[in-house]
This record gives structure tokens, C-alpha cells and sequence, in this order.
């Protein structure tokens, strides 16, 4: 990552947080836990963090989690390596003890990347229902704490009817718990479910987040996901190929505001209330294949490999009403703006 | 009309038949005729794919390196393909030469079962911006339920289609169809068949394949492969057609380049033979033909024998060395031991 690209992370870092000051206000002079700290948005959380103490005072202090902390640091020094953050190194899994200080926990470890689900299903299953097990228990020991956050996942909805409305927390369908794909998606059910069971016996203070698509700075483009790979094409000069049905619909929302919501989830005072993160801004692959073309002067067109129609279908594109009532936010960049701003930061890495 | 894409790889399978001894001379001269032919993908290179010249499995005639500079020189329409199995090839040594040559598809296979061995190798191609598919070999080891899970793991990695090989020959068009028909409602992305004629049942098979869903179909000229052959080329294309199936190809370059693939690569046009029957029925490899026929002479036992042999203990390519296993356990039992 260069300067510019360092640079221009800071600057949405201030966009996503200039207005909203006030409604973090609750965080100064606090500690934070954060698991699985080193990961995508991990990173966007503690970008924020560190903004709000540079230039607001806010007096955070962070201790941030992972099994390559250590080797993240490293790499993204102007990140980690800060004087109001302690780096822990360890597997979510062995966890036994945070800080007594902590007054909030935000649980992100537990790896979202679906090859990791298909090649090693059951540590993905261990590493999360365990993971969760052992930072819940932890947790009840803080004296001070005033919430815990879970990220937990938006497939936990099962898959939604295309033709649906954008999916709400109570969209729930039926899940077949004996597909390929349900370790991942399983596990994220049980760890809500544990969750909201600690929260019952232990009167935990709990807030569980549902994300969707994110996507923009510090994502790897090269991940096998549509967006990333409709950039990487435009960026190789090649055809976008969009492989699977053009008419699926997605949505992204950018990391930065993703991030901003994700500390405000910290405050939420109804213990137990789950709420979805991301766009609401629904587009094709087709229109977002076209947004990320129009995007380049060099346009080599769009191949579908897939017949119209093929009968695979999908949607994955959250309503956020919930968050934005509870919370007194609007989203403010729509899915277009967020393709569109991942790419200028992506091209500055030329 | 549905468009299918014929993925050639004579310069592939077709090494299996001679020993993997195809030289440079015959790679330009086919891929001309192919290109001409506008075949949308052409496969080279040795017979188990990239980086498998070995004593285990055969030493080709000419480097991996040779092969594919040579068919990139003389390909200008069609892509260029090869066939990478994990192990043989490695990202470092192979791939990424591969790449540097110009390779258009990489079609990263591994046996039916097996498919987490193919995430480094499948998810290394799609990060590079090229074509890849996930290749399931031997598919009729594994019942449909295992298959479309396998599928799904080397969508998941980054596969941009999968194709089930019938590597032995052994299936009937029933069976092709209820695997086509389960990979095309799982999956997202497209699917494809591979042939072999150990029953004479390839052409069908493929026909069977694209009316069930399959998008893509291998088929070589004369049906140059191992064992029995693959789905003949030059008959599929015109029978596609016939059938309603666009594949873009050239019907009079395609024969053309069918003749000139039996007068210049082959010692001998693929044939169903005796021992292929019986591979197809016992459900081996199709290119374990020629080391069975040299060690059945070797040991003096029956070939048909070592193929059932083969078949009950459910061996896979890249387990040559049981062959010989197998063949100096009949001979002892024959009292033939040399």
C-alpha cells in the first residue's frame, strides 16, 4: 500500500466520521477488545479509532486480537502500530482472560472467506462456535462491560426468495443443514444463539450485527467474489466475465461507513437486538459489471457465461431500517459510489 | 440456438495413445488445422497434463515448455488450453511458465473425490485474470451426491466451470445425465463433459450432456486418446449441429483437420479393442491400456485379468506402480511368475 492510498483512507476515515463525533462520544476514556482485529474490517475499525484520538481527543484505548497480529503490524505499521494499542497474538480459541479495564468487546474473528469453508469446514465450525464460546466466557468477567458485539453473518437468513423485498432481521427461511455450504453459515446461527444464551443467563449487554457485501480499501482484489474480479479484469485490460446469473442481484456498502456503523452497534442500549449492516442499494451483476467498466477508458465489454435466467437466481441485499431508526442514520454512499471510490483508491496502487 | 464449446484436446489425450510422444512438428501442424477450424479451446501437452513427464507415467518427447510456445505460435483464434493436475504441477514451477507462454485455460483436475487438493492451483489462476475450470477425473468413482459436493467445493475456490471426465469410458447416457442434470442446478457456473468410447457410448454421452445443460464438451479428432478413444470431434460437431447446438466450428476445416491428425500423429486410429471393453466395464482409467498391454507380456497373464484386478481395487491414474503389483500377483497365482 502506498502514500496515496494510505492518504486517501484517512480521508474517508474523516468523511464517514466529521459529522458523527457526538454520537461516539460514549467511547472516550474507554477500552475496547477486538477480535480477529487484523482482518479487513478489523483494520476500518481501528482506522476509525485511531482518527477519533488523533483528532478528537477520544483517549481509546485498543486492545486488538488475532492469530497475525504481529505479522499485520508489520505490514500495516500505520495502523497497528500506535501507542494506544496492544497487540495481541494468540487463536481466538485459547482465549481465557481480557482486560479488566475492557468496557467493550467487539468479536470479528472467524474467517468470512467461503474456500476456507469448503476446503476445512469443521475448523471453521470450531473456530467460531468455540471462538465465540471463549469470548463470551471471558466477557461476563469484565466489571465494566457495556456491550459486546458479535459480527455475525448475513447468510444466516438462509437464501432469500429472489423476488423478495430486501431481506430484515426476521426474514428467516429454511437453512439445509446438509449442504457444503452450511459450516459456515451454521455456526454463525449457533454463535448468535450462544450469544443471545449468555446474554440470558449472564445478563450479558449484547448487540449482534448481520453483515452483507462490503467492498473498497483493504480487500484483497483478488479474492474469486464478482466485484473484486470485475476491477481486477478492468484493471489486466481484459473482458469483465461474469460467471453465474447477470440478473443476481448484490449490494455493497463502503468500509468506512461500515465501520462507523459498527462502533455505533457498541452503544445500542436494547441488549439482544440484532441488526443488518450494509446497502440497501440492490444492483444486477450486469449493471455493476457496467458501472465498473464505465469506470475505465479502456472498455473491453462484458461476457456472460451463464444463459439469462439459468434458474440460480440470488439476492443478498439487506434492508437497514432497523439500524437506521435505531441509531438516527442514514446510509450515504450508495452502491454505485462505493464501486466507484474502490476503484479510484484500487488505481492508485498502480 | 445454444451454443456449446468444443474444448479439443488431441494434443493432449491423444499423447496417451503413443506414449506421450508427440513432437513439435505435429503440435504447429494440428493447431493450424485446429485454428482454421475456429475449435475454441485446443488442449496440449503431455498426456496427465503439466509438469507429469515421468518415468511413472511416461517421459514426453518434448519439454512442457516446447509444446506450449509451439501451439502459441500457431494458435491466432482458438485459446490455449492445458490440463494441470496438482502435484504433477506446482504454481511456481509450471503455472506460472504457462502463463508467461500465453496460456488461455488452465482446467485444474484432480480425481472426483479429491477436489480440496485444487484450491492453491485454481484460486492462484482466477487471482491472475485467467480462464480456469476445475476438472473432476474418474467421476463415475464417486455417487452424484459426492460429485456435486466436489463441484462446489472448486466453484467455491474460484472455477469458472467444472467438467466430469469419464475417464474410464464407463458410463451409460443414463448415467450422464443425472450427474449433468445435478451439477447444472447446484452450480452457478457452466459445466462440461469428457468423454471416452471404451463403450462406444461417447458421442451419445455428449449429446445427452448438452441436452441436460452442459455448455462445453471435449472431443478430439479421430477420437485420438487413451484407451479407446475420446468423442470423436468430427462427428460430434456436424451431430451437434443437427441437433440444434451452435458450436462455431468449421465443418469442412474440422475434417480436414481430423485427416491430417490420423495421417500425421497417430501410428494407429483408436479402436474399441478388447481390453478397452473390459477397462470401460471395470471402470479404469482408460490410459492404463498401454502400460496393462506391455506388463500382461511382460508377466505373461491376461490383460483383461489385470484390468478387473485393477478395477475391484479402484485405482487411479497416478497409480501406475499398482499395475505392476497386480500383474506379478496373477502371474503368481497363474504359476507364471517370471
Amino acid at each position: 500500500m502506498n502514500l496515496k492510498q494510505i492518504e486517501a483512507i484517512k480521508l474517508d476515515a474523516n468523511e464517514a466520521l466529521h459529522e458523527n463525533i457526538e454520537k461516539l462520544s460514549l467511547l472516550k476514556n474507554k477500552s475496547l477488545f477486538i477480535s480477529g482485529a487484523s482482518g479487513f474490517v478489523g483494520k476500518w475499525v481501528i482506522e476509525l479509532l485511531n482518527h477519533l484520538n488523533t483528532n478528537h481527543q477520544f483517549n481509546v484505548q485498543i486492545y486488538a486480537h488475532s492469530r497475525t497480529i504481529n505479522e499485520q503490524a508489520k505490514l500495516f505499521p500505520e495502523i497497528f502500530n500506535k501507542k494506544h494499542i496492544k497487540l495481541i497474538q494468540g487463536d481466538i480459541k485459547n482465549l481465557t482472560e481480557i482486560d479488566s479495564t475492557v468496557s467493550y468487546v467487539l468479536h470479528l474473528a472467524g474467517s468470512p472467506d467461503s474456500r476456507d469453508h469448503a476446503s476445512d469446514p469443521v475448523k471453521v465450525m470450531n473456530d467460531i462456535f468455540e471462538g465465540t464460546n471463549k469470548i463470551l466466557d471471558a466477557s461476563t468477567r469484565l466489571d465494566k462491560l457495556a456491550n459486546f458485539t458479535l459480527f455475525s453473518s448475513g447468510l444466516v437468513y438462509g437464501t432469500q426468495p429472489f423476488s423478495s423485498e430486501n431481506t430484515k432481521e426476521d426474514s428467516f427461511t429454511g437453512l439445509n443443514c446438509s449442504s457444503l455450504n452450511s459450516a459456515y453459515t451454521e455456526s454463525k446461527r449457533a454463535a448468535e444463539s450462544l450469544a443471545q444464551s449468555y446474554r440470558s443467563a449472564y445478563k450479558l449487554p449484547l448487540t449482534i450485527l448481520r453483515p452483507f457485501a462490503f467492498m473498497g480499501p483493504y480487500q484483497s482484489i483478488e479474492r474469486p467474489w464478482a466485484i473484486n474480479n470485475f476491477i481486477r479484469d478492468c484493471l489486466l485490460s481484459q473482458p469483465i466475465r461474469i460467471l453465474g446469473d447477470e440478473e443476481t442481484v448484490r449490494s455493497y456498502m463502503y468500509p468506512s461507513e461500515m465501520a462507523f456503523w459498527t462502533l455505533l452497534s457498541l452503544l445500542n442500549t436494547a441488549s439482544g437486538s440484532s441488526f443488518n449492516i450494509g446497502s440497501h442499494d440492490g444492483k444486477t451483476l450486469r449493471a455493476i459489471a457496467q458501472i465498473v467498466e464505465q469506470n475505465f477508458d479502456k472498455r473491453n465489454g462484458v461476457i456472460s457465461t451463464v444463459p439469462l435466467h439459468s434458474g440460480l437466481l440470488t439476492k443478498f441485499v439487506p434492508s437497514v431500517s432497523r439500524f437506521e431508526n435505531t441509531f438516527k442514520v442514514k446510509l450515504k454512499i450508495d452502491t454505485q459510489s462505493a464501486i466507484e471510490k474502490s476503484i479510484k483508491w484500487y488505481r492508485l496502487g498502480l | 440456438m445454444k451454443n456449446i464449446i468444443i474444448s479439443d484436446p488431441t494434443l493432449r489425450d491423444g499423447n496417451h495413445a503413443i506414449r506421450h510422444q508427440l513432437s513439435k512438428e505435429q503440435v504447429a501442424l494440428y493447431c493450424k488445422a485446429a485454428d482454421k477450424a475456429r475449435i475454441p479451446v485446443i488442449e496440449v501437452g503431455h498426456g496427465n497434463g503439466l509438469g507429469a513427464s515421468s518415468i511413472q507415467v511416461g517421459i514426453c518427447k518434448e519439454t512442457d515448455f516446447d509444446l506450449l510456445t509451439t501451439a502459441r505460435e500457431n494458435l491466432s483464434t482458438s485459446k490455449l488450453g492445458i490440463h494441470v493436475i496438482p502435484g504433477f504441477a506446482t504454481i511456481n514451477k509450471d503455472i506460472k511458465m504457462a502463463m508467461d507462454i500465453g496460456v488461455d485455460v488452465f482446467r485444474i483436475a484432480c480425481h472426483c473425490t479429491e477436489a480440496d487438493v485444487t484450491r492453491n492451483h485454481i484460486s492462484y489462476v482466477r487471482e491472475k485474470g485467467k480462464e480456469v475450470y476445475g476438472v473432476l477425473m474418474m467421476s463415475h468413482m464417486a455417487s452424484v451426491e459426492v460429485l456435486v459436493e466436489e463441484a462446489k467445493k472448486m466453484e467455491t475456490y474460484g472455477a469458472e466451470a467444472i467438467v466430469i471426465m469419464d475417464s474410464a469410458g464407463a458410463y451409460f447416457p443414463k448415467d450422464v445425465a443425472e450427474r449433468i442434470k445435478a451439477l447444472t442446478s447446484a452450480l452457478k457456473i457452466r459445466v462440461g463433459f469428457h468423454g471416452h468410447n471404451n463403450l462406444g457410448m461417447a458421442v451419445i454421452n455428449s449429446v445427452v450432456a448438452v441436452e441436460n445443460g452442459a455448455t462445453i464438451l471435449d472431443a478430439c479428432a479421430r477420437g485420438f486418446g487413451a484407451g479407446a478413444g475420446n468423442t470423436q470431434l468430427e462427428v460430434l460437431v456436424p451431430v451437434l449441429e443437427r441437433e440444434g447446438y451452435s458450436t462455431g466450428i468449421d465443418l469442412y476445416s474440422v475434417l480436414d483437420a481430423a485427416d491430417i491428425a490420423e495421417k500425421y500423429l497417430m501410428k494407429e486410429v483408436p479402436s474399441i479393442q478388447s481390453t478397452s471393453i473390459v477397462s470401460g466395464i471395470a471402470g479404469v482409467f482408460s490410459g492404463f491400456s498401454k502400460p496393462v498391454e506391455r506388463l500382461a507380456k511382460e508377466y505373461n497373464v491376461d490383460p483383461r485379468d489385470i484390468f478387473f484386478k485393477l478395477g475391484e481395487r479402484k485405482v487411479v491414474a497416478g497409480q501406475e506402480d499398482v499395475i505392476v503389483e497386480v500383474a506379478i500377483e496373477l502371474a503368481r497365482l497363474n504359476g507364471t511368475t517370471k
